[in-house]
């Protein structure tokens, strides 16, 4: 059965561009979210098998919304995007539960390689 | 992957950062301090996504000169204060520059790196007073991390390893944290080379991270806990190292208070076609009420009434996508203060901006094309209008000049007026300068009333034209934004009070209907017919068939045969007898195609629609008129009902 995907980014194209990669590497994207808050409430409704998740977004930062959703599900598999030379962020990240990190500029088999190794394909 | 796609959608969310990005900047210059934070938070959110964003589409120096003005923000942010004036410079002029670049990007061309302006941006950056002492609540600067030749004996039990990272990696000390992170979770890290602090710098030297783990493990089973990081190689046993203790985790900001906006984005050549296809709606549904006319009264009756319900829907429909494409006017006045702020420091004098009426609705494309007239009127009454501080003491009037931006809906039309408080247009300056360049004879100058004489300012000769260094880029005259406007179906007036100050009144439509139209030149007019209508276009001769049957007067088009027309003698035009080849415009509609011989293909155009009022609407075939780019009228026809 396809893994499913919530999608958090508050670029509406970056969104895309993570759907298209994911429904082409035969993931079930169930849900997007553009801001922390949104990616809380979503996780809450959908309980995707994973979590991509911007970290610089306006409401609630990717990290603030990452440690409340592993402080309610502790297995979450939150995967950070960040951008490059953001390595404090990310591991600041990882500190507040994230399993795991891919960075911009996307290469699209390096994404679907990464998230599937962290979920044990 | 192709990005190419994804293009259009990554140059209008950018653009939408750049305004966000300057209109934030100069609100930042004079904000309060409680508005400080959350402003610099916002634009360099923005300047940050546009980074993410171009990077991932491949604009290389796109990213790169956001980094720069990020790293500006970001001091400045740091350093607990405002930004100074010409700090403020830089990142607009930056703004600038990323526009033109997102600019050359949507046409396709590469945009060029900025090498320069990334120095300049970096320095002040990194200059001394960018880095103020960081205010209460940072945390505590991170002790240096140990040479790596000193050697610390541990006495209780425990196990060292060396993790690999790939050189592939292009994030090697974040890939070295996730792996630190599995293997704390089976013991406690009493050491780790490099030390925590140096992994949040980004360094990882030989790609190697030592850990020293309490206690005594299999190394199959430490193996086995970071074999699901990416790009870690693997781990092996390792001979004990000193290391520096790990830094506390800094606490990230509080998030601000929730705003949600129920708003989807729509592409505006969604709305475009919509707004297309509801016009195209209204005039079919028009033309099933005439085509019910004729009918005997009995079968009519039902007829009629569910005719009528569903012009009215269509209306209603129509009203509504026309409605989708309205903006509210602040999306253009918050281009404004920029400008005002720009003109103040160039001309040095003290400058106000009030904006009223943000909130009023305009369609999108009239308020987009709004922007470059009201920055050229903005300039104007800078410039020419407003005195110098000193001469406005003397005058009794505040020193700063005052520039108001009021807009109001008024039935179908939005009037916008940029009032000055200036000295007002001088009439016989404006007269005389006529005369000189021959557009008005003397005699009549004399006579003329103020009002007319007002609008001369609108003469070719005499409006005064920007040189290049202005906020849009391009150099307008005042003929020029009457052309643009008047071609939107609005119109623009100017009103002064010597000594107290001029306005610039534009009156806009508020709704527009935009259609493309094949443009056809015919026995000297010019007609439009809208291209959602027309088929195609080809060249026939039917000149030598001797003007007999059914093949004499229709055209083949895919196989089939049209009938043909030469539109002059539908419109009652002179018409010239013609011999050879000539073009043919094939037309379809309410399932017939035609074809109607014109003189010359001209072109296409996008116009905005304007429809006839009574009782010129009752002729058949007449869709409406339109004002082309050139300042000419034109009818748009309606060919289908012409031949019928």
């Amino acid at each position: 059965m396809a893994k499913r995907v919530l999608i958090v980014d508050d670029a509406v194209f970056m969104r895309n561009m993570i759907r298209d990669i994911f429904t082409g590497g035969g993931f079930e994207v169930v849900g997007e979210a553009a801001n922390g808050l949104e990616a809380v409430e979503k996780y809450r409704e959908f309980k995707p098998d994973l979590i991509t998740m911007d970290i610089v977004m306006p409401f609630k930062s990717g990290i603030e919304a990452t440690r409340e959703i592993v402080a309610q599900d502790a297995n979450a598999v939150v995967v950070m995007c960040s951008a490059l030379g953001q390595e404090s962020l990310v591991m600041e990240a990882i500190e507040a539960g994230a399993t795991d990190f891919i960075v911009k500029p996307f290469k699209e088999d390096e994404v679907l390689a990464i998230v599937r190794k962290v979920l044990g394909e | 992957m192709d990005l190419s796609r994804y293009l259009g959608m990554f140059v209008a969310d950018t653009r939408e950062h750049l305004a966000g990005v300057e209109a934030d900047v100069v609100r930042l210059e004079t904000a309060a301090p409680a508005e400080r934070k959350p402003l610099l938070d916002g634009v360099f959110r923005h300047l940050h996504s546009v980074k993410g964003s171009s990077a991932t589409m491949g604009y290389d120096a796109i990213a790169k000169l956001s980094h720069a003005s990020e790293a500006l923000v970001g001091a400045v942010r740091d350093a607990g204060r405002l930004p100074a004036p010409p700090e403020v410079d830089l990142l607009l002029e930056t703004c600038d520059q990323l526009r033109s670049m997102v600019d050359d990007a949507s046409e396709g061309r590469s945009p060029a790196a900025r090498p320069a302006l990334q120095e300049r941006l970096l320095a002040a950056a990194k200059a001394k007073d960018a880095r103020a002492p960081a205010p209460a609540g940072t945390p505590a600067a991170p002790s240096p991390a140990a040479p790596a030749t000193a050697r610390r004996r541990f006495t209780e039990p425990h196990t060292t390893v060396a993790v690999r990272v790939s050189t592939r990696s292009a994030t090697p000390a974040a890939r070295a944290f996730l792996a630190l992170r599995r293997l704390e979770t089976v013991a406690p890290v009493l050491e780790a080379q490099p030390s925590l602090e140096a992994l949040r710098e980004g360094r990882l030297p030989g790609h190697l991270l030592v850990v020293t783990l309490k206690g005594e493990h299999a190394l199959e089973a430490l193996a086995k806990l970071i074999a699901r990081v990416p790009d870690v190689d693997g781990l092996e046993p390792f001979a004990d190292e000193a290391v520096a203790p790990a830094g506390p985790a800094a606490e990230p900001a509080p998030a601000a208070p929730a705003v949600h906006d129920p708003t989807v984005k729509v592409a505006v050549d969604l709305l475009d076609q919509l707004l297309e296809l509801a016009g195209e709606l209204v005039l079919a549904s028009g033309r099933l009420r005439e085509a019910v006319k004729p009918l005997p009264a009995g079968v009519r009756g039902e007829l009629d009434g569910e005719v009528d319900r569903l012009r009215l829907l269509v209306k209603d429909l129509n009203n509504r996508v026309l409605a989708a494409r309205q903006t509210p006017l602040s999306h253009v006045a918050e281009r404004l203060p920029r400008a005002v702020r720009d003109l103040s420091r160039r001309l040095d004098k003290p400058l106000e901006l009030l904006v009223e009426g943000g909130e009023v609705m305009l369609d999108r494309g009239l308020a987009d094309a709004l922007l470059d007239p009201l920055l050229h009127a903005i300039r104007n009454a800078a410039d020419h209008g407003i005195e110098q501080a000193d001469e406005r003491r003397a005058l009794g009037k505040p020193a700063t000049g005052r520039i108001v931006f009021a807009a109001r809906r008024e039935r179908d039309r939005v009037l916008i007026e940029l009032t000055d408080d200036g000295r007002g247009f001088d009439v016989e300056r404006l007269k005389a300068k006529a005369v000189e360049q021959g557009q008005l004879p003397a005699a009549e100058a004399q006579a003329m009333g103020v009002e007319q004489a007002l609008r001369l300012a609108f003469l070719p000769g005499l409006s005064t034209r920007d040189a290049s260094t202005d906020v849009s880029g391009r150099g307008v005259g005042m003929d020029a934004v009457l052309r643009a406007i008047e071609q939107l179906g609005g119109t623009v007036a100017l009103v002064s009070t010597p000594g107290r100050g001029s306005t610039v009144r534009f009156a806009m439509p508020a709704t527009i209907s935009v259609v493309n139209l094949l443009l056809v030149a015919l026995g000297g007019e010019v007609f439009g017919v809208p291209m959602s209508r027309v088929l195609c276009a080809l060249e026939a001769d039917l000149s030598a068939r001797g003007g007999e049957g059914y093949a004499a007067r229709s055209v083949p088009v895919n196989g089939e045969r049209v009938p043909s027309f030469a539109l002059g003698k539908l419109l009652g035009l002179p018409e010239h007898a013609t011999y050879g080849p000539r073009p043919y415009v094939v037309v379809e509609g309410e399932g017939l195609r035609t074809a109607v011989g014109v003189d010359r293909l001209l072109g296409q155009e996008e116009v905005v629609l304007r429809p006839l009022g009574p009782p010129l609407e009752r002729i058949r075939g007449l869709a409406g008129t339109a004002i082309l780019g050139s300042g000419r009228p034109i009818f748009v026809l309606d060919v289908p009902r012409l031949v019928a």
